[in-house]
C-alpha cells in the first residue's frame, strides 16, 4: 500500500462539553456549614452549588463538597489523563495524586470558578512528569518497559474498526514526539480544547502552544497513513 | 492544500478528532475506587484546610499531610490493615472451630490483576489473569512483577508455588506466563510446575509439560535449560562466586541439574570465604591499587566484576579507573551503578560522577541526562528495588497475618529505610500487628501463627528474598 499522507478523522470544531458548574447562586444555600454536621438531604442542596461556591467550601474542609467536587470532575481528569498518556497506566495514580493536590492546594486558587482548568493543569503537569520521567528511565534502562498505547482505553467501543486503526496510529506517532508537542497536540485535537485553554492547561504562553502544536501536527501530516478502506480498497480522505 | 487549511488555519473550521471516537472514562467504580482513595487520605492525613467535617461530623484535627507518594500504598495498607481485622476477628470468634481466617490479596488497580498472592494458613488457589492457576502452600507469597501485552511475570518471594496452565483445567494462555525467583527465571506454555524456594537454591519440578528454565551459573552467567515432564532441578537463584565470597553470603549456590524426581538433590560442601586483594584494596579506601589488583585477577578484571553485587565496590574501581583518567572504564562502571542500584546512594554518586566526566568531555546532552536522572535518584522518584522489595513483604505478611513478621520487618526497614517512601504505611502496618500481638492469646494457649508450620518460610527466607531482590532488577 502506497504510504501517503491523508487527512486524520477530522471533524469541524465544535465547544467541548462543559460540566454544569454554575448551578445556584451561594444565597441559595446558607443551610450548608463546614464546621456543621451535613444530613444527607443537604447533599442535594450541595449538588446544586456551582464550582465556585464548592472550592471555598472545600477549603473549608467541607468533606461533602470535597466528594462532590470531586465526582464533578474526576471523568474530565480521567479522560485527559488517559487521553494524554495513550493509556491507563498509572493513570489511576495520576488523577489520584492530583486531586490530592488539588485540594491540598485549593486555599491559593484565586478564582473558584476556574477550578476544573486548574486542576486540568495539574493533571497535565503530573502526567507529562511521568511521561518525562519515563522516557528518561527507560533511556538508563531503569523503565519497566515501555509506553503501550492502549487503544482499548482511547478508543470508545461504538469507534469504527478504521477509527480505531487512525486513532492507534496517531497516538503511535505522538509516542515519538517529545512530551510537550505531544501534550499540546492532544489538548488542542483530542481533548479539543481552544488555544487559550490549552495553552492554561500546558502551563505556557499562547504562542508556544502555538509552536508546539505546529510541529506535532506537521509531524504527524507527513507520517500518517490512512486506515486501508476495505470497501473499495482506496485510501479515503475525510474532509473537515 | 485542503488539509492544511482545515488543520492549521485559526478560525471556525479548527479541526480535531472526532468525539464520538474516543472512549468516556466516566467509569463509576473506577471514580468510585479512587474517592476511597482520597477519602482515606483526607480523613487520615487531611491538612488544616481540609480537616474532616460535614457529613460525618465534626472536623478533627488536621494530621501530617497527605499521602502523595506510592499512591497505591493508602490502598494495599488498606487491605491489609483490614486483613488483620478480619484475621483477628475471625480467629477470636471461630477459635473454637478451627477455622482459618482468609488470606487477604492486594486488589491491583488493572482489572482482575492482584499483586500480591499470599496463603495464610491454608492452602490457596488463584486464578491468573490471562489463564491458569497458581496454588500456594501455607505461608507463601507470590509478587506480581509485571503485567501486560507480553504476559505476566511473578515472582516468588517465599514459600512453594505450583503453577499451572495449558492443561484441560486451566485452559490456555494467550500470553507468557514467567515465574522469577530471584535471579532465575522459569517459563512454561503449557504443563504444570512446582516451585520451592529454599535458601539460595529453589528446587523445580514439572509435573506435567514442560519449562524453560533460565538460571544464574557461577561460569556461564546465565544457563538455559529445558525440563521435560517429570524431571526435577535445583535452581541456583543467586550466583556466588569464590572470588566474591564473603561470610555472610553464605555458601556457594549448585548448578542447575537435571535429575530424576526420585533422587534427592546434593548439597554442594561449603567453601572457605577469602577476600581476593582488591576488594581488601577498597576496604583501605586505596582505590588506584584496587585497579592494579583487579587486572591481575586470574580470571580477568571483567569476570571478576562480573558477579559483584557491591555498588560500593563498583564505585571503588570506578574512582580507581578515574584517578587513572581511564573515564571510559570509569563510565562502563558507573553506568552499571546507576542502573542496577537506582535508589542506594551509590547511585546518586555514580550519576554525579557521570554527568561531571561528560561535561568534562563536552558531551553536554549526555550530562544534562545524567543531572535530570540525579533529581530523580535524589527526590526518590526511583525506589531502590530492595526497599520496594521489603516494603511488598511487609505488606504481604501483613496480608498473610503474620504480625510478628510485620514488626520484625517493620523494624528492619526503620533501621534501613529510615526517610524511605514507604515509612509511612510500615509504620501503620506495624502499629496495627503490634495491636494484634497485643491481643494475641496467652503463652500456653497455641499461637495461631505457629500453624503455619513451614519454617523453611522462615526468616532465614526472608534474608535471602533481601539478597535475591539485589541480584534480580526488572
Amino acid at each position: 500500500m502506497t504510504a501517503r499522507p491523508v487527512k486524520l478523522h477530522l471533524v469541524p470544531s465544535a465547544p467541548v462539553p462543559e460540566p454544569s458548574s454554575d448551578r445556584a447562586p451561594d444565597s441559595e444555600v446558607t443551610e450548608v456549614r463546614g464546621d456543621q454536621p451535613v444530613r444527607s438531604s443537604e447533599t442535594s442542596a450541595l449538588d446544586a452549588l456551582g464550582d465556585e461556591s464548592l472550592v471555598p467550601l472545600v477549603a473549608q474542609g467541607h468533606m461533602g463538597a470535597t466528594e462532590l467536587l470531586y465526582r464533578r470532575h474526576a471523568a474530565f481528569a480521567f479522560n485527559l489523563g488517559v487521553r494524554i498518556a495513550g493509556s491507563a497506566t498509572d493513570v489511576e495514580d495520576v488523577v489520584h495524586d492530583a486531586f490530592l493536590r488539588a485540594f491540598e492546594s485549593i486555599g491559593s486558587l484565586r478564582n473558584p470558578k476556574a477550578f476544573r482548568s486548574w486542576l486540568g493543569s495539574i493533571v497535565v503537569h503530573a502526567t507529562r512528569s511521568r511521561l518525562r520521567r519515563g522516557k528518561l528511565l527507560r533511556l538508563f534502562g531503569l523503565g519497566r518497559g515501555g509506553d503501550v498505547v492502549d487503544i482499548d482505553c482511547i478508543a470508545s467501543d461504538q469507534a469504527s474498526p478504521r477509527a480505531r486503526a487512525e486513532l492507534a496510529q496517531v497516538y503511535a506517532l505522538l509516542q515519538t514526539l517529545p512530551a510537550d508537542d505531544r501534550i499540546a497536540w492532544t489538548l488542542r485535537f483530542v481533548e479539543g480544547h481552544d488555544l487559550k485553554a490549552a495553552a492554561e492547561l500546558a502551563g505556557c504562553s499562547l504562542a508556544t502552544i502555538k509552536r508546539r502544536i505546529r510541529r506535532a501536527q506537521r509531524y504527524l501530516k507527513n507520517h500518517f497513513v490512512a486506515a486501508h478502506d476495505g470497501a473499495d480498497g482506496a485510501d479515503k480522505e475525510l474532509e473537515p | 492544500m485542503t488539509r492544511k487549511r482545515s488543520q492549521h488555519r485559526a478560525g471556525a473550521c479548527e479541526p480535531r478528532i472526532d468525539r464520538d471516537v474516543l472512549r468516556n472514562h466516566d467509569d463509576q467504580s473506577l471514580i468510585d475506587r479512587v474517592w476511597e482513595r482520597l477519602d482515606g487520605g483526607l480523613s487520615t492525613n487531611a491538612p488544616p484546610h481540609v480537616a474532616r467535617t460535614s457529613l460525618w461530623g465534626r472536623g478533627q484535627p488536621a494530621a501530617t499531610g497527605y499521602l502523595h507518594r506510592r499512591a497505591r500504598w493508602p490502598l494495599v495498607a488498606a487491605a491489609a490493615a483490614a486483613g488483620f481485622a478480619v484475621g483477628v476477628g475471625l480467629s477470636d470468634t471461630l477459635s473454637d472451630s478451627g477455622d482459618q481466617p482468609p488470606p487477604v490479596v492486594m486488589p491491583a488497580d488493572d482489572e482482575g490483576a492482584r499483586e500480591v498472592f499470599a496463603a495464610g494458613r491454608s492452602q490457596q488457589r488463584y486464578d491468573l489473569p490471562g489463564g491458569g492457576f497458581i496454588e500456594l502452600q501455607p505461608g507463601s507469597i507470590v509478587d506480581t512483577v509485571r503485567q501486560g501485552r507480553d504476559g505476566l511475570t511473578l515472582r516468588l518471594v517465599r514459600g512453594e508455588a505450583t503453577l499451572t496452565t495449558g492443561t484441560a483445567e486451566a485452559g490456555l494462555r494467550s500470553t507468557r506466563l514467567a515465574l522469577l525467583i530471584g535471579g532465575a527465571e522459569i517459563t512454561t506454555a503449557a504443563g504444570s510446575m512446582q516451585v520451592r524456594l529454599d535458601g539460595a537454591t529453589a528446587d523445580l519440578r514439572v509435573l506435567n509439560g514442560s519449562a524453560d528454565v533460565t538460571a544464574p551459573d557461577p561460569d556461564k552467567g546465565m544457563k538455559h535449560t529445558i525440563l521435560g515432564p517429570n524431571q526435577r532441578a535445583t535452581v541456583p537463584v543467586r550466583v556466588v562466586t569464590a572470588s566474591v565470597t564473603s561470610p555472610e553470603l553464605g555458601p556457594r549456590a549448585p548448578s542447575l541439574i537435571d535429575e530424576p524426581v526420585e533422587e534427592p538433590t546434593e548439597e554442594v560442601p561449603e567453601e572457605a570465604p577469602t577476600t581476593p586483594a582488591w576488594i581488601a584494596a577498597c576496604d583501605q579506601d586505596d582505590y588506584k591499587l584496587a585497579v592494579e589488583l583487579l587486572n591481575r585477577e586470574p580470571s580477568g578484571p571483567a569476570a571478576a566484576l562480573a558477579n559483584i553485587t557491591n555498588p560500593r565496590l563498583l564505585t571503588c574501581v570506578a574512582t580507581g579507573h578515574q584517578e587513572n583518567k581511564d573515564s571510559s572504564a570509569a563510565k562502563e562502571i558507573l553506568a552499571r551503578v546507576v542502573t542496577d542500584y537506582a535508589g542506594d546512594n551509590y547511585a546518586s554518586l555514580a550519576a554525579r560522577d557521570l554527568e561531571r566526566i561528560f561535561r568534562r568531555e563536552g558531551n553536554k546532552k549526555r550530562a544534562q541526562q545524567y543531572a535530570e536522572l540525579l533529581l530523580l535518584l535524589d527526590e526518590g522518584k526511583v525506589l531502590p528495588e530492595s526497599e520496594d522489595e521489603l516494603c511488598k513483604q511487609i505488606q504481604s505478611e501483613a496480608a498473610a497475618g503474620n504480625a510478628e513478621a510485620v514488626v520484625t520487618l517493620g523494624e528492619k526497614y526503620r533501621s534501613e529505610y529510615p526517610d524511605g517512601e514507604c515509612r509511612e504505611n510500615v509504620e501503620r502496618l506495624i502499629s496495627v500487628a503490634e495491636a494484634q500481638r497485643a491481643q494475641a492469646p496467652p503463652a500456653d494457649e497455641p499461637d495461631p501463627y505457629a500453624e503455619t508450620g513451614d519454617d523453611e518460610t522462615g526468616d532465614a527466607d526472608d534474608g535471602a528474598a533481601e539478597d535475591e531482590s539485589r541480584d534480580t532488577p526488572d
